[in-house]
Order: structure tokens, then C-alpha cells, then sequence
């Protein structure tokens, strides 16, 4: 072949690729990615560019540079190491997020498994629907009432201990009220929407294994105790598993709401702290470097959780 | 069973007892606010009420509906949610279903763009020094804008857009439409439930979050519902008592004796809050308990 003719076909080809495969992908979904456009411009604004401002961290900053601080400190920001209140605000998170998992997990459980022996569908369903209520009011409602009904001045539970000659408590001043506060709000708040997934499982057990257990002589108390534990068993510790990265959340929402300045030793948390010192105290950098911290841990929770679940064979997160 | 064991029906009747306490345990602090919100503040104050209303009266509702801020606020909140949940649902949907296209170019990058964005916290300080870059302090779009797209949301979302049969999008190509039409016309009426689910939990979400208006936001005129109550609960709001007291009495005649107190107004205001939430969600049982199925083992 002449070189002429050879330079003519690599031109056609070249005419060929144009416009090129991945342009022509683009055109022909163009439809398609214009639509998840929004989305990632939302992610890139308000997820990335903080992202990247988590480098404040380790800048020196003063009101007049924000956002980004004047240079580079290394880890000047990361003293509060050395501080004990940072530890105190780490103890009372773990504190706080364990007692509620030790609490508040095996709840929704047993009253699935309550539930669940209601004969009645209407009285099933009306318990459900009543229980599924406070999960849709937000914690600075539910706060509120709490507030109400524990006040020290003609609150209902002060009311009701002093109708059987109780003398009446500050529960909201006195720190020893605060923890069981938490835990109880919260366990009336979740427990019902919780036994969604547990109820869920439940019906997904063969009902042969109702009826084996029948032949076999088991009670209903039996049957419950080696039917239908078993059957939500893998649900049980596949949720167990996916709590773990709740260990360092103890809950923002409720834990400032229900903060006062009495109780503000078992009751700042890692969150509050970082709003505290940041947005209250101006001081962004510190705060910057300990929500650092918090999220690292928080990240090395989540894979943790999700390397669990992916071997007891469950589906992962990703 | 056959043979009703009278242990059997001894735990039936246990269960049941337990049930209904249950149901009252979860009931008792509404009921509560109900009846502070329906009884003179005045009366109350005295002690003693506590399960029905001892001096009846609508005045708690006139002057929550009759001072302008607490309007104001409730403007802001209904007005934040008709805004915010219906663009939130578009912008997660849309995604969701781009997604759930394997022909999309770049898919997986999308999609560990969003997971990334979804487990690491980039915290609060960051978060807040890029909105006021952006000069969203202070400004009412924070209240929309940063919500728009949330990745739980569309894992939802793409899961739903799953079960539609693939032969009927591919019907839909054949006869030329596009994928926005297929989008508007096949997608969304397929997915009314999944989509009902979500806007459910986005109106819930932002009817009662504070924090958007406590931190971000400083005039008080533009501050939601929430963000009141929250202030009320850290600061009281004897002033608010006060002008919406005289607001009410202004209304009526100038003899009309002032019932109102804090405690009322506040019961009145969180009854005001709660109800539209109470009335709503009943009716989307069906739909998110399938939802939260598929949350609970994405998440």
C-alpha cells in the first residue's frame, strides 16, 4: 500500500472514532446525567468543599481569614488532647451511647415478640400504630413535654409522687436523673418503630415450623422461645452488628436539649462540645480538630461494622 | 391450638394488660399537653390538673393563632417543608433512578462519590465556615438548599426503581421516549409509595428541626417553629406570654380576663406542632414500614 493511501485510511478512521466512544456515551445519556446533576452538585457543595475545609484543622486562624486560616500549624489545634474536659465529653459519650445500646437494643425485640401473640389483628394493629407515634416527633418537641411534665412546680410526676405523699423531685437539676432521663425518653421515643424489622422478620418464618412445634407438644411459650427467636436470630445480631458505629453517637438532638448547666458534667458530649467550642467560643480551629477526631473514629466504627455484617454473611453497607 | 391451656390464657390476658398500658405509657404525655393546652393557665398553675381539664377554655389556641411572631414561625416552618420536600424528592429521585440505569456513564464513580459523602462527616466546622462562604447565614435557602439530596434517600429510592419490569422502560424506548419522559411517566407513578415514604420522612425531618434556625439563621423573623420551641425551652419566653396574652385580650373585649400563662401557651403551641404530624403519618403506615425494611438493611 502507497503511504498516501495508508495516511488516507488512518484518517478515515479517525473520521470513524469522531465523535469519540465516551462523547458519544455522554450524548446518547445525556438525559440520564442531567439528572443526577442536582445531586452531585448538592454533594460536591455541601459534602466536598467542607471536606476539603476539614484542612482548617491544622491552619491558624483568626476572624479576619476565615475560611481557611493563614498557614499551615501542624497540630497546634490537637492540644485539647492534654485537656481533661475533652476526655470527660469522651467518657460521657461512650457513657451514654453504651447504656442506651445495653437498654434500649433487647427492647424492640420483646415487644415484637409480645406483639406477635396478639390474637387480635385490629388490637395488633391499633398497639402498632399507637407505638410508631413519638418516633415521628422530633426531639425538641418530645423535650419540651418532658420538661413539662418533670418540672418541679406542679409537673404531672411530681403531681402523681406527691398524690402517694412523695416529696417532690427536681429531676431536671439533679445530675443523678439525668442518664435515666435520657435512656427512658429515648426508649419510649424508638422502641415502637424499632419493632418494625423484628415484626418484619417474623412473618418471614415458615409456618410448618409452627405447626412441627404444634405436633411435638411445644406451648406457645416454646414455640416462641424455639421458633420464633431462632427465626429473627440472624436479624438480631445483623443489627447488633450495624449499632456499632452508634457507639460514639450518643444522640445530639435529645443529649443538648436535655443539657442544662447543672448537669453539664455527665451530660456534654463530643457534639456538644465542638458546637460549644466552635460556634459559641468562636474557636474554629479546636473545634475543626476535634470533630477530625470524632469523624475518624466514627469511619473506623463504620467499617468495622461493615466488615461484621459482610461476614456473618448478611448484605454490606456498600 | 385446639386445647386452650389455662396458662395459655392466663399469658393472653397478661399480654393484653401489658398492651394496653403500653399504649397508654406512650399516649399519657400527648393527652397531657391536650389537657394543659385546653385548660386555663391560670387554673393549672393552681396544681391538681393533670388527666382531664378543670377550667376549659380555647384561649390557649387564640393566642397562639393571634400573635404575629408565633404565626411567623409556623409561616416559616410550612413554608420551609413546601419548598424543601418536594425539590428533595425530585433531586433524589432523579438520581436514584439515573443510578438504577446500568447504561449511565460513570456510574460507579457516582456512586462512590455519594458513599464517601454519605460515611465521612466532614463535622460541623466545616459545614457551617462553607456556609457562610457561601452567604447562607442568615439567608432562607439554608433551610432548602443543603437538604436537597440525601444518600439514604436514594438507596430507598433505587431499590423501588428496581422492581419496576425492565420490558416496560425498554417499551418506552422503542417508542422513542427519552429518559426524562420515561422518568416523569413510567418511574415516578410506579414509585408513588416509595416516594410517599420518603417525602414522609423529609416533611417529619425538617417540620422539626431547630438546628438550621438556632445556628444559621439570626433574625428571629425567620426562624421556624422548631427553633422557638427550642428557645423556649433554654430561655423561656416570658415576653412571649405577655404579647400574645395582651394580643388576645386586645381581640376581645377589654374586660376579658387573662387566663394565659406560659405553660399553656407553650402546650398550646407543641399541640399545634404535633397535630399535622399526628394526622399525617397513620395514613403512610403501609408504605414506610416497607421503606424502613429497606433502609434498616442498606444502611
Amino acid at each position: 500500500m502507497a503511504p498516501v493511501a495508508r495516511i488516507k485510511m488512518r484518517k478515515r478512521k479517525a473520521m470513524a472514532g469522531w465523535p469519540s466512544p465516551v462523547v458519544k456515551r455522554i450524548i446518547e445519556n445525556r438525559w440520564l446525567l442531567l439528572m443526577i446533576l442536582p445531586a452531585v452538585i448538592i454533594q460536591l457543595a455541601f459534602a466536598y468543599v467542607p471536606m476539603a475545609g476539614m484542612s482548617l484543622a491544622f491552619r491558624n486562624i483568626s476572624e479576619l481569614t476565615l475560611p481557611l486560616g493563614t498557614k499551615w500549624v501542624g497540630f497546634a489545634n490537637f492540644h485539647f488532647v492534654t485537656d481533661p474536659y475533652f476526655w470527660e465529653t469522651v467518657r460521657n459519650t461512650i457513657v451514654i451511647a453504651g447504656v442506651k445500646l445495653i437498654f434500649i437494643f433487647p427492647a424492640p425485640i420483646v415487644l415484637a415478640l409480645l406483639l406477635n401473640e396478639i390474637k387480635n389483628q385490629y388490637f395488633k394493629k391499633f398497639v402498632q400504630t399507637v407505638s410508631y407515634l413519638p418516633h415521628f416527633i422530633s426531639w425538641v418537641i418530645i423535650v419540651n413535654i418532658l420538661d413539662r411534665m418533670l418540672n418541679i412546680n406542679t409537673g404531672l410526676v411530681n403531681e402523681i409522687l406527691s398524690f402517694f405523699g412523695k416529696s417532690p423531685i427536681h429531676f431536671r437539676g439533679e445530675v443523678g436523673w439525668f442518664l435515666p432521663i435520657v435512656v427512658l425518653s429515648q426508649l419510649w421515643k424508638e422502641i415502637g418503630f424499632s419493632s418494625i424489622i423484628y415484626l418484619a422478620a417474623i412473618t418471614q418464618i415458615n409456618p410448618e415450623l409452627y405447626e412441627a412445634a404444634k405436633v411435638d407438644g411445644a406451648g406457645r411459650l416454646m414455640q416462641a422461645r424455639h421458633v420464633t427467636f431462632p427465626g429473627i436470630y440472624p436479624i438480631i445480631s445483623m443489627l447488633l452488628i450495624l449499632a456499632i458505629p452508634n457507639l460514639i453517637n450518643a444522640g445530639f438532638d435529645q443529649i443538648y436539649l436535655l443539657s442544662n448547666p447543672m448537669n453539664l458534667h455527665v451530660s456534654e458530649i463530643l457534639d456538644t462540645y465542638i458546637l460549644r467550642t466552635g460556634l459559641s467560643y468562636g474557636n474554629f480551629a479546636k473545634a475543626a480538630a476535634i470533630g477530625i477526631c470524632n469523624s475518624i473514629v466514627a469511619l473506623i466504627l463504620v467499617i468495622i461494622a461493615n466488615k461484621g455484617s459482610g461476614k456473618i454473611g448478611g448484605s454490606t453497607i456498600w | 391450638m385446639k386445647i386452650k391451656t389455662s396458662s395459655g390464657r392466663v399469658f393472653d390476658f397478661v399480654n393484653f394488660l401489658f398492651m394496653i398500658v403500653f399504649a397508654v405509657i406512650v399516649l399519657l404525655p400527648f393527652w397531657y399537653i391536650i389537657v394543659l393546652a385546653v385548660n386555663e393557665g391560670i387554673d393549672t398553675a393552681r396544681g391538681g390538673v393533670y388527666f382531664w381539664p378543670r377550667a376549659f377554655t380555647w384561649d390557649n389556641f387564640r393566642a397562639v393563632f393571634s400573635d404575629l411572631s408565633i404565626l411567623n414561625y409556623f409561616k416559616n416552618s410550612v413554608l420551609r417543608v413546601a419548598i424543601l420536600t418536594p425539590l428533595h424528592l425530585l433531586v433524589t429521585a432523579m438520581a436514584g433512578w439515573a443510578i438504577s440505569r446500568k447504561k449511565l456513564p460513570g456510574r460507579k464513580f457516582f456512586v462512590s462519590m455519594f458513599m464517601v459523602a454519605f460515611f465521612v462527616n466532614p463535622g460541623l466546622i466545616p459545614f457551617y465556615l462553607t456556609l457562610v462562604q457561601y452567604g447562607l447565614i442568615n439567608n432562607f435557602l439554608v433551610y432548602v438548599l443543603p437538604w436537597l439530596f440525601h444518600c439514604w434517600g436514594m438507596m430507598v429510592y433505587l431499590v423501588a426503581c428496581r422492581s419496576i419490569p425492565e420490558s416496560l422502560v425498554e417499551s418506552a424506548y422503542l417508542d422513542g421516549a427519552n429518559d426524562l419522559l420515561i422518568f416523569f411517566k413510567i418511574t415516578i407513578p410506579l414509585t408513588t409509595a416509595t416516594l410517599a415514604t420518603l417525602g414522609l420522612f423529609n416533611a417529619v425531618w425538617a417540620w422539626g428541626d431547630w438546628f438550621t434556625g438556632t445556628f444559621y439563621i439570626r433574625s428571629h423573623s425567620r426562624w421556624t417553629i422548631a427553633t422557638y420551641l427550642q428557645m423556649v425551652l433554654q430561655r423561656g419566653a416570658s415576653t412571649q406570654v405577655r404579647s400574645a396574652a395582651e394580643a388576645t385580650a386586645a381581640a376581645h373585649s377589654a374586660a376579658h380576663r387573662i387566663t394565659i400563662t406560659e405553660v399553656s401557651l407553650r402546650a398550646a403551641t407543641l399541640l399545634v406542632t404535633i397535630i399535622p404530624i399526628a394526622c399525617l403519618y397513620p395514613f403512610l403506615q403501609r408504605h414506610f414500614i416497607h421503606g424502613v425494611l429497606i433502609g434498616s438493611i442498606k444502611e
